[in-house]
């Protein structure tokens, strides 16, 4: 699985808006898994344990946003 | 035409700027602090500003003193009938039916809550609504540290389920601040000093996240939103509608906050005061609230 990765730092969005980009992600053609989550410490341990942590999401704080896809293929990357 | 209808009791003079913008309010900041300006849809909070005729979408500045709002340089007088008391009220009559809708609101949150909340803690045939990967292994991290919790490492578990899942304040945060509601109701409920466990929780909860920080402390201060109120009016006085008409009020916050919050809450009332202070001292605590009047053990 490739694991892509993304982080908006400083930008708030409500839980039905994060939920709604979660379930479109996870929806995208070759998308295995996806996660919408913020960057916590304790979020970040439950990236790693399903195989979505990114290797930039290391550096992301409890107010990042991270957003985190494992594709199928490596051109899904984009 | 702009009108103040309500300023939570919490709020304190200073200047606040835009932390962060919704469609139905906007949170302000003075870099310590949080004040929420929101519609008369969110209604009445500790830190709730509920202004009716305001376009929140405009709002950058706040200033307020003390008898005086200022928003973007218009002024709002502060009419002291307006504060919003946000302390529990244990001044009620039915505290006999407290048990018995306890768990009624337990069946609502299972009936009526949405489908990816922590209210999987209480049914896990919801857990079909979570997708296999990381969605289950966020539920199931949660379901572990909940388990901690309520086997009596308290601070172990709360220390793993800060921070942890889904939204804006991650779910585990939401079910914390509503566990620390349900600590001071049984706290204020059986006269009990669960001050040191409350401020222990909080503090092995918090992050950097102003908005999970806010909602963690007021929980620990025991200071409610007008819905978490209201359902606790209902649990006391009122009956199967009115639980299930303020369920459903609690139930719109956020996508799953309201629910991860209310079964946080849930579990920890239902625990009563034996988890939190062991049998013996939980007996003296329910006979001196028999002896107050309040007949739970009737």
């Amino acid at each position: 699985m490739v694991v892509v990765g993304r982080i908006k730092r400083g930008a708030y969005f409500d839980s039905v808006t994060l939920m709604t980009v979660g379930k479109e992600v996870s929806g995208m053609g070759g998308v295995i898994d996806a996660a919408v989550v913020m960057g916590t410490e304790e979020n970040k341990s439950i990236l790693a344990a399903a195989g979505l942590l990114a290797p930039e999401f290391e550096e992301a704080g409890d107010t990042d946003l991270l957003i985190g896809a494992g594709a199928d293929k490596a051109c899904d990357r984009r | 035409m702009m009108e103040l209808v309500s300023v939570g009791d919490r709020i304190e003079e200073g200047s606040y700027e835009v932390h962060s913008r919704f469609h139905r309010a906007v949170n302000l900041t003075d870099g310590n602090r949080l004040v929420s300006l929101v519609d008369e849809e969110i209604g009445a909070g500790p830190l709730n500003l509920v202004v009716r005729g305001l376009d929140l979408s405009r709002i950058s500045f706040l200033r307020i003193d003390r008898q005086v709002i200022l928003l973007d340089g218009r002024r709002l007088g502060i009419d002291p009938d307006r504060y919003y008391r946000s302390g529990i009220d244990l001044g009620y009559g039915r505290a006999q039916a407290f048990w018995e809708n306890l768990v009624r609101f337990g069946k609502f949150l299972v009936e009526i809550s949405p489908p990816k909340s922590l209210v999987v803690l209480l049914d896990e045939r919801r857990m079909e609504h979570f997708r296999p990967g990381f969605e289950r292994v966020v539920v199931e991290r949660i379901a572990s540290e909940v388990g901690k919790v309520f086997a009596g490492d308290l601070l172990g578990g709360i220390k793993s389920l800060g921070g942890c899942g889904f939204g804006l304040t991650p779910s585990g945060d939401d079910f914390i601040a509503g566990l620390l509601i349900g600590m001071n109701l049984l706290q204020r409920m059986y006269g009990m000093d669960l001050s040191s466990s409350l401020e222990e929780v909080f503090q092995a909860s918090r992050s950097g996240n102003l908005l999970s920080d806010t909602l963690l402390y007021l929980g620990k201060e025991g200071l409610l939103c007008e819905r978490m109120k209201n359902l606790i009016w209902a649990l006391f006085e009122g009956g199967k509608e009115e639980i299930r008409s303020h369920a459903e009020r609690l139930l719109l916050v956020g996508e799953t906050s309201g629910a991860d919050l209310g079964t946080g809450f849930y579990l920890t009332v239902q625990s009563g005061p034996w988890f939190w202070l062991g049998n013996d001292r939980a007996d003296r605590a329910s006979h001196r609230w028999a002896q107050k009047g309040g007949d739970l053990w009737s």
